[in-house]
């Protein structure tokens, strides 16, 4: 891997070079590999904001499947995993389609505040990182520059 | 000791043992297998994925391709599940549920892999 490359990565990463058990000797990466460098930048960077999105919506749905409602007849019921997840999608997403499958008892309703604060937090920081990525400078060098060298690597290969 | 490889590790064998604690049973029985835990395996097979993510080694590329594999099963596996509970009219019968419970099972094929391979780098490290 060409030098400024590296220190590049280096810069943008900050931090060591992810989960290893073995160290490995530094080979010189060949086009092909590079291929996956800005996709791999962006799976670093997105790993915290993931994982705290995927948490925030687990507890979310589990406490909504636990509680109790009361459907149209005034019977107990409680909510499938589904329509848990159906419903904390569109909240999480600020959507807000409505209180399915039956209207909400105050109980859920308290839980289901806690969700919204939580849930469109997690949302707004996972797109709001995958965003700022996007746009970080060092991100959209490093794109144009793999871009540049996979096309200086198949130049031979073309037929003009 | 280092606290990433012990989140990597609690991570990758907790995704392995709670995929695993869901599919034993008989296949068809509705009783012995509980979605609560099919609803746990699928959430941190999410986060074990997650976690292999960006590591550009070429056991940190299989540990990913087996970790998506078994997310794509179970994801299967809770569809299929929603589908005979909430669309289909027979419900969860039977066959309905050995095939939720079938889908879990290639997933912990792909879960034991994994784990097998953090095994095998575990024990072939060298110290420098």
């Amino acid at each position: 891997m060409p030098g400024p490359i590296r220190r590049l990565l280096r810069d943008l990463l900050k931090i060591g070079d992810g989960v290893r058990l073995i160290t490995r000797r530094r080979t010189a990466v060949d086009p092909s590999v590079q291929v996956s460098t800005s996709l791999f930048l962006i799976l670093r960077r997105m790993r915290a904001p993931l994982i705290t999105l995927i948490i925030i919506f687990t507890v979310s749905v589990f406490g909504l499947t636990l509680i109790p409602g009361r459907d149209a007849n005034g019977q107990p019921y409680r909510m499938g995993f589904f329509d848990a997840f159906y419903f904390m999608s569109y909240t999480a997403t600020t959507i807000g389609f409505g209180e399915i499958p039956h209207t909400f008892t105050y109980g859920q309703r308290m839980w289901v505040v806690v969700t919204i604060y939580l849930t469109v937090i997690g949302w707004a920081y996972a797109l709001g990182s995958l965003l700022t990525l996007i746009q970080d400078r060092a991100f959209r060098v490093a794109l144009r520059m793999q871009r540049f060298s996979r096309t200086v690597a198949t130049l031979g290969s073309r037929s003009c | 000791m280092n606290l990433e490889k012990v989140i990597f590790g609690f991570f990758v064998l907790l995704a392995a043992t709670l995929n695993f604690g869901f599919f034993i049973g008989d296949i068809g029985d509705r009783e012995v297998h509980n979605v609560y835990e099919l609803f746990a395996a699928v959430v941190v097979n999410l986060i074990a994925t997650v976690l292999k993510f960006g590591d550009r080694t070429q056991i940190g590329a299989v540990h990913l391709a087996t970790s998506l594999v078994a997310d794509l099963q179970l994801i299967a596996a809770s569809v299929v599940w929603v589908y005979a509970t909430q669309v289909s009219a027979d419900g969860l019968d039977r066959e309905a549920v050995a095939s939720v419970v079938s889908l879990s099972g290639g997933a912990l094929f792909a879960n034991i892999v994994s784990v097998v391979l953090l095994v095998v780098e575990t024990v072939s490290f060298h110290r420098r």
